[in-house]
């Protein structure tokens, strides 16, 4: 991931340079902007793709502060409100509604001359706030030597045979709301039925699922045989194939959750200008691949998908039919009920 | 001692390093994996998650900024804890017990509240540079623990050493730097020791507290282990962390001889 | 004389008001302000709502649910204190009775994993107790089990990873007050014909009370926040108040999480107090 070659980053300062030309800059170019993000393989993939590009083209470094958890990004955010030190952030689609709530993100202005990318990315992804940078979805993940009839519905989860074996998002996990609308969804009901999904949560409890607080837990999980079954995204199941786990994802028969993770401009930022060119480069087609090969999601940038290598692209494409068959769930609604969701799931669940 | 007992003993004794040590072990050992995560038995040996470590400049920087920030905060919490056993060490009452209750107190709030408190603190009192702001936490944090120790060794020392020490013509500082200090000597280390651990491996305050280009190492371990950061590379950290330790050790035990100067 | 004695009087203070104005300004405000969110109502677009309650409290004190956590979290604490008591004073008392130069060492020991992160340790304790993991390993090559057991996401798991953490407090804090204790007292109470257990029970266990006390009083306070062990190796049955303290954030209920953590201030405090009131400042008076 360090080693890109010199010829990638000089590829990447001209797809940031062009717009950089085009555009008209209010205020003077700062030294460095702060973008507020997630460590690990992700930090690195936005350092490489991102940040190194607009470095060359413009001579701005980028300073990452990976240390917060999301919903402490939020909350740094509004406390610095009047004294802005952060310029950009990310988040994934839960979170986004509670940020705008907490009137800690710019608007998105589409008619920006610096955000000539937006006109590439598919619709559903830009918000009035944010824009996602890249999309999976949340299905089945299955060990296929450990689990004799495959999954085909996300009810199949609570078939008895997998007692003790599940791996679920606790509450608090960043997609932890979610399964009450999969719940809801299992029983055959809307997804936003939250007491249809609370009752199908009582029958889960009696499953003893695993339940973990991060993703990298669930991954883990698969790797060590503690589950064989769970939720887990298309683009972590690949990276588990990779360890060497015989698991495979099903696209389950109620719809796959659609889930992004995007990046918006924070509130009262001094550099408001480049945030926008910041975001502009999340959004741009030779930027997603590194997320792409990285992490095997695909990007938000209808023209990112062809800058991939064959194999890739024809691991990480949804079907058409599977894109129609995405559920959205209403994120604004699910946040408006975070609190009292995870209330009445501690009960259910923690009171044990 | 009978046979039976001394054998109950060790038994005892023997669980108990096992517990404490265990995990550590598995830890230290794995980060000598080939492999690429916890597991057992581990698939070959390798110096690559050492050389990993080191290759991360942010790893690298983090490291020096706790150590830095873990000695300071050490000292500061030992000088505050100290002062304040010495002070209620000999009083009782109602008065006294509130005023050591309170230095206990940051034991048990969550430090994730404390840290959002902090930092609403900060800013309404017009900003706080960042290493001060976490010194000051990491000083509330650590000074019970100085506190304790201090105490201990207080209640475990005779009033009337120090009384005997005065009453032959030593002034308070005199008779307390002759008399007193080199009997609690031990209690002052071990808050220091405690307080610097605890420093050393704080996140929760932290997570609030630092900000771009100043991050501790439990931080970065947690923003490492977000999105496959890779296990091992911080199982490395902390080897090294066990390491430097022993090192420290081998070296004062060398310059000043810790057994002489913890004559109990 | 009076003037000599109200002199050290205001000495004593003058040394107390450095360490006091410090918490004072950076622990009791903070903490003031923090109490002072916990009397809001949530908000949705701030970090605390404008209206003043105490619903917050009356919420956590009058729900069932609430006291079942407050319950399980007393009763985690007695099982890990019962333990660390156990393991941790035979251990002291072992090291006690060793050379000077040896117990440093057996001491350091203890001191070497604190030095590692909680997060890495629940780690090494996953891969003790996971179904790949070494204890798995070695019985199925014991033979002793056809199937890898499920060993973690359980108190079990909660308890090993506490002790971890905790052991090394008791056993210091036990070492410093059995190496203090004059052996004249032993050897007083064997010569006047007492048994080695009567002497223990009688003579050596109350002259370690004041160690044993402490080292039960801390960690019992660490119990009470240790977040990191109990959710990286629990589950939500094992959640504790503290836990709970953390959903809140994750939620962004800020008043409520302040007006957890009070409570559980509270809870620490209850226990604590009888100890610190009982405590007996001086030494035991016993004749030289």
């Amino acid at each position: 991931m360090r080693r890109r070659s010199f010829l990638k980053s000089a590829a990447l300062a001209g797809a940031a340079a062009l717009p950089l030309a085009r555009a008209g800059f209010a205020a003077d170019k700062p030294a460095e902007i702060v973008v507020m993000t997630w460590g690990g393989l992700w930090g690195n993939a936005l350092k490489d793709g991102v940040d190194a590009a607009i470095e060359a083209a413009s001579g701005i470094k980028v300073l990452q502060d990976r240390g917060a958890s999301p919903v402490e990004r939020i909350t740094k955010l509004k406390i610095n409100l009047d004294h802005q030190t952060f310029d950009a952030f990310q988040l994934h689609d839960g979170l986004w509604p509670l940020a705008v709530k907490e009137g800690v993100v710019e608007p998105i202005d589409p008619a920006s001359p610096r955000l000539g990318n937006l006109k590439n990315v598919y619709p559903r992804f830009i918000h009035s706030h944010w824009v996602a940078q890249i999309f999976s979805a949340i299905g089945i993940t299955y060990n296929t030597k450990l689990v004799k009839t495959p999954p085909a519905a996300f009810a199949d989860l609570w078939r008895p045979e997998f007692k003790g074996r599940i791996v679920l998002p606790d509450i608090t996990h960043s997609i932890g709301p979610d399964i009450i609308a999969i719940g809801a969804l299992a029983a055959g009901k809307d997804a936003k039925d939250a007491d249809a999904g609370f009752e199908m949560l009582k029958r889960m409890v009696g499953q003893q699922p695993i339940w973990v607080k991060d993703t990298d837990s669930i991954m883990n999980a698969f790797r060590d045989e503690e589950a064989v079954i769970g939720l887990l995204y298309t683009s972590q199941t690949f990276t588990v194939q990779g360890w060497g786990t015989p698991v495979k994802w099903v696209f389950p028969a109620e719809g796959a959750i659609a889930i992004s993770w995007g990046t918006g401009i924070a509130k009262n930022t001094k550099n408001k200008d480049w945030a926008e060119v910041y975001l502009n480069l999340t959004l741009d087609a030779k930027t997603q691949p590194f997320f792409t090969k990285a992490f095997n999601y695909p990007g938000t940038n209808k023209g990112s998908l062809a800058e991939l290598p064959p194999e890739l692209q024809a691991r990480v494409r949804y079907s058409d039919d599977e894109l129609k068959r995405l559920v959205e769930l209403d994120q604004s609604f699910m946040a408006d009920h975070r609190a009292e969701w995870t209330d009445r799931w501690n009960r259910i669940v923690a009171a044990g | 001692m009978s046979r039976p007992a001394a054998i109950l003993l060790v038994l005892l004794a023997g669980s108990a390093y096992l517990l404490v040590l265990g995990p550590i072990l598995i830890v230290v050992a794995s980060a000598f994996s080939a492999a690429d995560f916890f597991g057992f038995p581990p698939s070959g040996l390798s110096l690559r998650w050492f050389t990993s470590f080191f290759a991360t400049p942010e790893l690298r920087a983090a490291f020096a900024l706790s150590l830095e920030l873990a000695l300071v905060a050490a000292s500061t919490a030992t000088v505050c804890g100290g002062l304040a056993a010495y002070v209620l060490a000999r009083r009782q009452g109602w008065l006294a017990s509130l005023a050591q209750g309170l230095f206990l107190a940051p034991l048990v709030f969550p430090t994730i509240v404390l840290g959002l408190a902090l930092l609403l603190f900060y800013r309404a009192i017009g900003g706080v540079p960042l290493f001060l702001g976490l010194l000051i936490a990491h000083t509330v944090i650590g000074s019970p623990f100085a506190v304790r120790a201090v105490l201990a060794s207080l209640q475990a020392l005779d009033p009337r050493l120090e009384e005997a020490g005065r009453s032959l013509g030593a002034g308070p500082w005199r008779s307390f730097r002759l008399v007193t200090l080199p009997l609690i000597w031990p209690g002052l280390l071990s808050g220091w020791t405690f307080a610097f651990i605890v420093s050393f491996g704080e996140l929760n305050t932290a997570l609030f507290l630092t900000g771009p280009g100043t991050t501790t190492l439990p931080i970065e371990i947690f923003s490492y282990l977000q999105f496959q950061g890779g296990q091992l590379v911080i199982a490395a950290a902390s080897a090294l962390q066990v390491g430097l330790i022993l090192v420290v050790v081998l070296v004062v035990e060398r310059l000043v001889g810790l057994t002489r100067i913890l004559r109990a | 004389m009076v003037p000599r004695v109200v002199a050290r009087k205001y000495a004593a203070f003058a040394l107390l008001l450095p360490p006091l104005a410090f918490f004072l300004v950076f622990f009791v405000c903070p903490l003031g302000y923090l109490f002072f969110v916990s009397l809001h109502a949530p908000s949705e677009s701030e970090l605390y709502g404008a209206r003043l309650t105490l619903a917050n409290y009356g919420a956590i004190l009058g729900d069932g649910f609430y006291l079942a956590i407050i319950r399980r979290t007393l009763l985690l604490a007695a099982a890990i204190l019962a333990l660390a008591l156990v393991l941790g004073y035979a251990t002291a008392y072992l090291i006690a009775l060793l050379p000077q130069r040896l117990r440093l060492w057996l001491l350091l020991l203890l001191f070497f994993p604190l030095m590692v992160s909680n997060v890495i340790r629940a780690y090494g304790w996953i891969a003790i107790l996971g179904r790949r993991g070494l204890v798995n390993a070695l019985l199925g090559w014991l033979g002793l089990s056809a199937a890898p057991l499920p060993l973690l996401y359980g108190f079990s798991a909660v308890t090993l990873g506490l002790m971890t953490i905790l052991l090394p407090y008791m056993i210091v804090s036990i070492v410093n007050a059995l190496a203090a204790i004059d052996r004249q007292y032993e050897e007083a109470a064997r010569s006047l014909g007492a048994g080695p257990w009567r002497t223990f029970f009688r003579v050596t266990l109350p002259l370690s009370s004041p160690g044993v006390a402490s080292g039960m009083l801390l960690v019992f306070l660490l119990t009470l926040s240790a977040y990191v062990t109990v959710t990286l190796l629990g589950g939500p049955r094992t959640k504790i108040l503290v836990s709970l303290v953390y959903d809140a954030t994750t939620s962004f209920e800020w008043p409520r999480a302040a007006a957890l953590a009070f409570v559980l201030l509270v809870l620490a405090l209850a226990v604590s107090a009888p100890v610190f009131l009982l405590r007996r400042p001086d030494r035991a008076e016993l004749p030289r």
